[in-house]
């Protein structure tokens, strides 16, 4: 007698085979859910407008009254519906970007620009239009940047002929006093104008050396009809600090404001002694 | 079931039909469940991927496509089903511990006569079984109820074909010893 192997064996496989309906339902079912789940999960805000728009163009709403709420189911359906309002996060949502934008405009874009404005000002020498690139430049910006930057051009143009009026000056007094008193004088002028510069030299080679320079002191004796002004004279024409004055003896001690070269010292005591009012010259030295 | 009689079922299954699934399930579930079975040979971990096997079917109803022989497509769905959930247990069982065992050689010791070299023609289906080792019986089991190549079966269980086909005909020795001259 011959016997399938393979047909009782598959035979008696399916005989024994469980019935698994059950859980193919059940994980159907589970599945549905994640579905809807997730469909849910993907549309919440587009749900929660519609809900709103809904709600303030269709008043339907169904009033609770006690009349329909005889019998607990009445008053259960009633509840039911009745159209929920939520309590959407959205409206703040809308609001805060257009408060944030103001709140930007308002404190930050001021700050920002005045600060630009400072560090321009600061700064007159540096092209204006070219610090902040003019895509981002308001109006106003822009403006403020021009006007700065022709108030820089105004002051500049000032220095130079403050500058240039006073170079004349100085040059036009050497000339006078060189037509008036000749030759000797503008070079006493020349003495004069320096101090200015000079002085300028001292305080640097003071700040860089730690030394002071050594001036010529020398004492004046003059007579006694001196001109009032004739400090302001020693001063100025012949670049002296007054150091004493003795009034009984008609004494000056003075010295030089600047460092003087041997030729330089000898040509101030040569004008010194062709003043009429000094009467003697005595050289103390240097200090 | 026919194919055209499958493919309407799969349509209605793509439209949320439930009871054109539950058609297919009484008509292949038992086949099915052997297929799977014969891969597995575990009866709840079969039943397990079976029910997997009729979802993946529901979700993949909108994809089939007709006239491609509606039972080699399931078939084929639930022998890769099965060989994955194979594989992914081969993978647990190595977490746990190498194994030990070494088939290949206790096929080619145990070469001498054993009882089943006697011939016992009144054994039943299930006696004739037991008489096979786990080895033979998982190259059995997938050849004849998962009908699956020689080829396939050696790279589902990552031996050589040669000890699948020296596992099968010793198998078949012993079950003809039991009587059966067919169905191999």
């Amino acid at each position: 007698m011959s016997r399938d192997f393979e047909s009782e064996y598959q035979q008696l496989i399916r005989d024994e085979a469980p019935d698994f309906w059950g859980a193919i339902e059940a994980k159907l079912d589970a599945q549905e859910k994640a579905k809807t789940f997730e469909t849910v999960l993907e549309q919440p805000a587009v749900t929660a407008v519609q809900e709103n728009t809904a709600a303030a163009t269709e008043p339907a709403v169904i009033p609770f009254s006690a009349a329909q709420a005889d019998t607990p189911a009445a008053a259960e359906e009633t509840m039911l519906n009745r159209p929920v309002r939520k309590k959407s996060p959205v409206r703040w949502q809308l609001f805060a970007l257009p408060a944030a934008a103001v709140l930007c405009a308002a404190l930050i874009l001021p700050v920002m620009l005045h600060s630009r404005n400072a560090m321009e000002t600061s700064a007159p020498d540096m092209a204006a239009g070219s610090a902040v690139p003019q895509s981002l430049m308001t109006d106003g910006a822009l403006y403020t940047a021009e006007a700065n930057f022709e108030e820089a051009a105004e002051a500049a143009t000032d220095a130079e002929e403050s500058s240039g009026e006073r170079q004349k000056n100085a040059k036009n007094s050497t000339r006078e006093e060189t037509t008036t008193d000749g030759a000797v004088v503008e070079e006493e002028s020349v003495v004069a104008l320096q101090p200015a510069a000079g002085e300028e030299k001292d305080d640097e080679n003071a700040e860089t050396d730690g030394e002071l320079p050594s001036s010529l002191i020398l004492n004046l004796r003059v007579s006694g009809d001196v001109p009032e002004d004739f400090k302001e004279i020693l001063q100025e024409e012949y670049g002296l600090e007054i150091i004493t004055y003795d009034k009984k003896t008609h004494e000056y001690s003075v010295r030089s404001v600047r460092e003087l070269n041997p030729e330089e010292e000898e040509a101030l005591e040569k004008a010194l002694s062709e003043n009429p009012y000094v009467e003697e010259i005595r050289r103390e030295g240097k200090e | 079931m026919n194919d055209e009689r499958f493919a309407e079922c799969m349509k209605a299954m793509s439209e949320g039909n439930r009871d054109a699934l539950r058609e297919i399930y009484e008509e292949y579930h038992s086949w099915l469940y052997s297929v799977v079975y014969g891969v597995l040979q575990q009866k709840e971990r079969a039943e397990d991927v079976s029910a997997d096997l009729f979802l993946r079917i529901w979700n993949s109803a909108s994809n089939f496509k007709a006239g491609t022989g509606h039972r080699g497509y399931l078939a084929t769905i639930a022998r890769n089903m099965a060989i994955d959930e194979l594989r992914k247990r081969k993978r647990e069982v190595y977490l746990d511990g190498p194994d030990t065992e070494d088939d290949t050689e206790t096929d080619i010791a145990d070469d001498t006569p054993g009882p089943e070299a006697e011939t016992v023609q009144n054994l039943s289906i299930q006696q004739a079984l037991e008489r096979l080792k786990p080895a033979e019986r998982e190259v059995v089991n997938m050849k004849v109820l998962s009908e699956m190549t020689f080829q396939e079966i050696s790279d589902t269980l990552g031996i050589p074909m040669g000890t699948v086909t020296w596992r099968y005909q010793a198998a078949i020795k012993k079950l003809r010893s039991c009587g059966y001259e067919q169905g191999f």
